[in-house]
């Protein structure tokens, strides 16, 4: 379990507050925020690479406020990895066993049965410079996990990754943390990659917890229009599944309104869902288009704001609120007007389904 | 061919004009090299004696050891200048930049003054067997306070081309300061240690002044490079040259060694 109390840190240009974090035993919890928000920099003094000016930060009811990093129990995965380049991938994993004098044999079997694990136990007397990105990772992880931490803590694991890399390590995670159930807290800018991984999410802006909550309060239950904004780069449509068949899923947002969303793994009909649309994905016209996109909703538009080149359009009818990103010369041509009846168009594709945890 | 190859591409004069100050560079630290080793070759036959031996032996022993003086001692304090931000941080660069800029003789001279035999310090040292004035220690303490600030200059920049995650890594899995300096940082910033070992042994070998003002007996080569040119003349003094030549040029296929073997 990690606590945070009334911790105060002033580091690298950075000045962080934050009066209460709580992340309990066995659970994935996500700090998110815009990058400058600092973060980092709190995760890094729960590792203890920083020293706070106040608060306290208490480890499985250890007050570890004043302990050098390696004594305090957690293993920090930074965003680069930082494997370290002398050393095999078997050195690289076996170096917390070592430095806690665990037995040689014990390390042995040890790495072998973290590597089995992750799926590298081919890649162990490997360089890690001659790793990809996931693979890097993977090892990163396998690092971690094997000196059997209080918790793990990981700076934006995904940013570094391609995209489809970041997909495969992202399910993976989820995996190995629903089969090991280890603490984990996790930093990241991506609200999506917060609420697919996150059992608690806490909100940061300005060096400032904005909310700590569930996914589905954090997102659904926004407490000030910081968060609202920060959650809701993407749109989030709250919704029950009312079906689901070979990858597809309808989600019903609103009587009347469905959403059809590709989703791999299977949902339950009835699952409470988010569904996440990125703004840019949205087509906007005045009448229904034929085409790809399956979703066509009908929507009455609410506000037209300027965002730089770039027009954001909100729009909304029963509880379903969308805003979509059109190009200035697409505005004009439509001529949009408050109230002006719209159809916001998006492909199954583009949407995406994050069940809600309990 | 890299991007930086594009770079001056349809500059054909500009680019012979650059060549041509650059090979009067070369040229100019080429062609005395090839005169010595002209004139030397001749001569070398009559100046593989005893003592010109023994002086260059004396050479790379007292280099080495100085040079290894500079490395322990270098490194700790490269890892500190590296890795802390602390009060009196420039002024401590400041005293390792001051052998460079100091002529050698005027360096030996402080050396002299601080720790001859008649100075508090030498003579707390004497008993030890530590006795500076014309002994082997006295070459060894000249050359590491001409030779050290390379050693500790080379290191630190090694220790800087450590990223520093990857030692809060090793102490967040739990391994002591002392741990991580052994078991990461150093041995990533080996290279850049041994180009330093490097550095100040060539250094060391190339010492003339402060070895004069110190110690002059028992004779290095470089001294005796001296000696023999006012005793024995031009042509014996370019013989001994060449065989410190050939040391020398040991050292920087080291050099070349480190760089190439990646």
């Amino acid at each position: 379990m990690i606590e945070v109390r009334g911790l105060h840190v002033k580091a690298g240009g950075f000045d962080v507050k934050v009066e209460r974090l709580m992340i309990g035993r066995g659970e994935y919890g996500v700090i998110m925020g815009p990058s400058g928000a600092g973060k980092t920099i709190l995760l890094e003094t729960i590792a203890g690479f920083w020293k706070p000016l106040e608060g306290k930060i208490v480890i499985d009811g250890v007050d570890v406020t004043k302990l050098p990093p390696e004594r305090r129990g957690l293993s920090f995965v930074p965003q680069d990895y930082a494997l370290w380049p002398h050393l095999t991938v078997f050195e690289n994993i076996a170096y917390g066993l070592k430095a806690r004098r665990v037995p040689e044999e014990e390390v042995k079997r040890r790495v072998l049965e973290v590597s089995e694990v992750m799926g590298i136990r081919h890649l162990l007397q490997r360089s890690p410079k001659t790793l990809s990105g996931g693979e890097m990772q993977r090892v990163a992880l396998a690092r971690a996990l094997v000196v059997e931490p209080k918790a793990i803590l990981l700076d934006e694991p995904l940013s570094s990754l391609d995209a489809k890399t970041r997909e495969s390590i992202k399910d993976f995670l989820k995996e190995l943390h629903g089969r090991l159930g280890f603490t984990a807290l996790h930093v990241t800018h991506d609200p999506i990659e917060a609420a697919e991984l996150g059992d608690r999410i806490a909100v940061m802006a300005e060096g400032k917890i904005v909310q700590v909550g569930k996914p589905s309060e954090v997102f659904g239950r926004p407490e000030s229009l910081e968060v609202a904004w920060l959650t809701g780069r993407p749109n989030v449509i709250k919704g029950t599944v009312s079906d689901w068949r070979g990858g597809v899923a309808v989600v019903r947002a609103s009587p009347g309104v469905d959403v059809v969303a590709i989703h791999r793994s299977p949902l339950r009909e009835g699952e409470r869902v988010l569904v996440f649309v990125m703004p840019e994905d949205i087509v906007v016209s005045k009448t229904p288009q034929q085409g790809s996109a399956r979703n066509v909703l009908e929507l009455h538009v609410a506000s037209v704001e300027d965002k730089g080149p770039l027009k954001l359009v909100k729009a909304r009818k029963d509880g379903v609120k969308l805003r979509a990103l059109i190009t200035r010369g697409a505005y004009e041509e439509l001529g949009l007007t408050k109230g002006d009846r719209v159809y916001m168009q998006f492909k199954a594709s583009a949407a995406r389904v994050v069940p809600l945890k309990a | 061919m890299s991007k930086k190859a594009g770079l001056l591409s349809g500059a054909r004069n500009f680019l012979l004009a650059l060549s041509g100050f650059a090979s009067i560079v070369v040229a100019m630290l080429t062609i005395p090299i090839l005169f010595l080793a002209l004139k030397g070759a001749s001569a070398v036959s009559e100046a593989l004696r005893t003592e010109a031996l023994k002086a260059v032996a004396l050479s790379l022993e007292a280099g080495a050891l100085s040079a290894t003086l500079s490395t322990i001692f270098g490194v700790p304090l490269a890892y500190i200048l590296s890795r802390l931000d602390f009060k009196g941080k420039g002024l401590v660069e400041s005293i390792l930049d001051l052998p460079l800029i100091l002529p050698h003789t005027v360096a030996g001279i402080a050396v002299l003054l601080a720790f001859s035999s008649r100075s508090p310090l030498g003579s707390a040292l004497t008993p030890l067997g530590l006795r500076i004035e014309d002994s082997f220690w006295g070459i060894v303490l000249a050359m590491t306070f001409v030779s050290a600030p390379f050693a500790v200059d080379f290191s630190r920049r090694g220790f800087d081309s450590v990223d520093v995650d990857l030692e809060l890594v090793a102490r967040s899995l739990g391994a002591s300061p002392t741990r991580v300096f052994l078991t990461v940082s150093l041995p990533l910033a080996s290279r850049a240690v041994a180009t330093g070992w490097l550095m100040s042994m060539a250094r060391s070998i190339s010492e003339v002044g402060a070895i004069m003002v110190v110690a002059y007996h028992p004779t290095v080569g470089s001294v005796l490079v001296l000696e023999w040119l006012a005793i024995r003349g031009l042509r014996a003094a370019a013989g001994l040259s060449l065989i410190l030549l050939v040391a020398s040029l040991a050292v920087l296929a080291g050099l070349r060694f480190l760089r190439w073997f990646r």
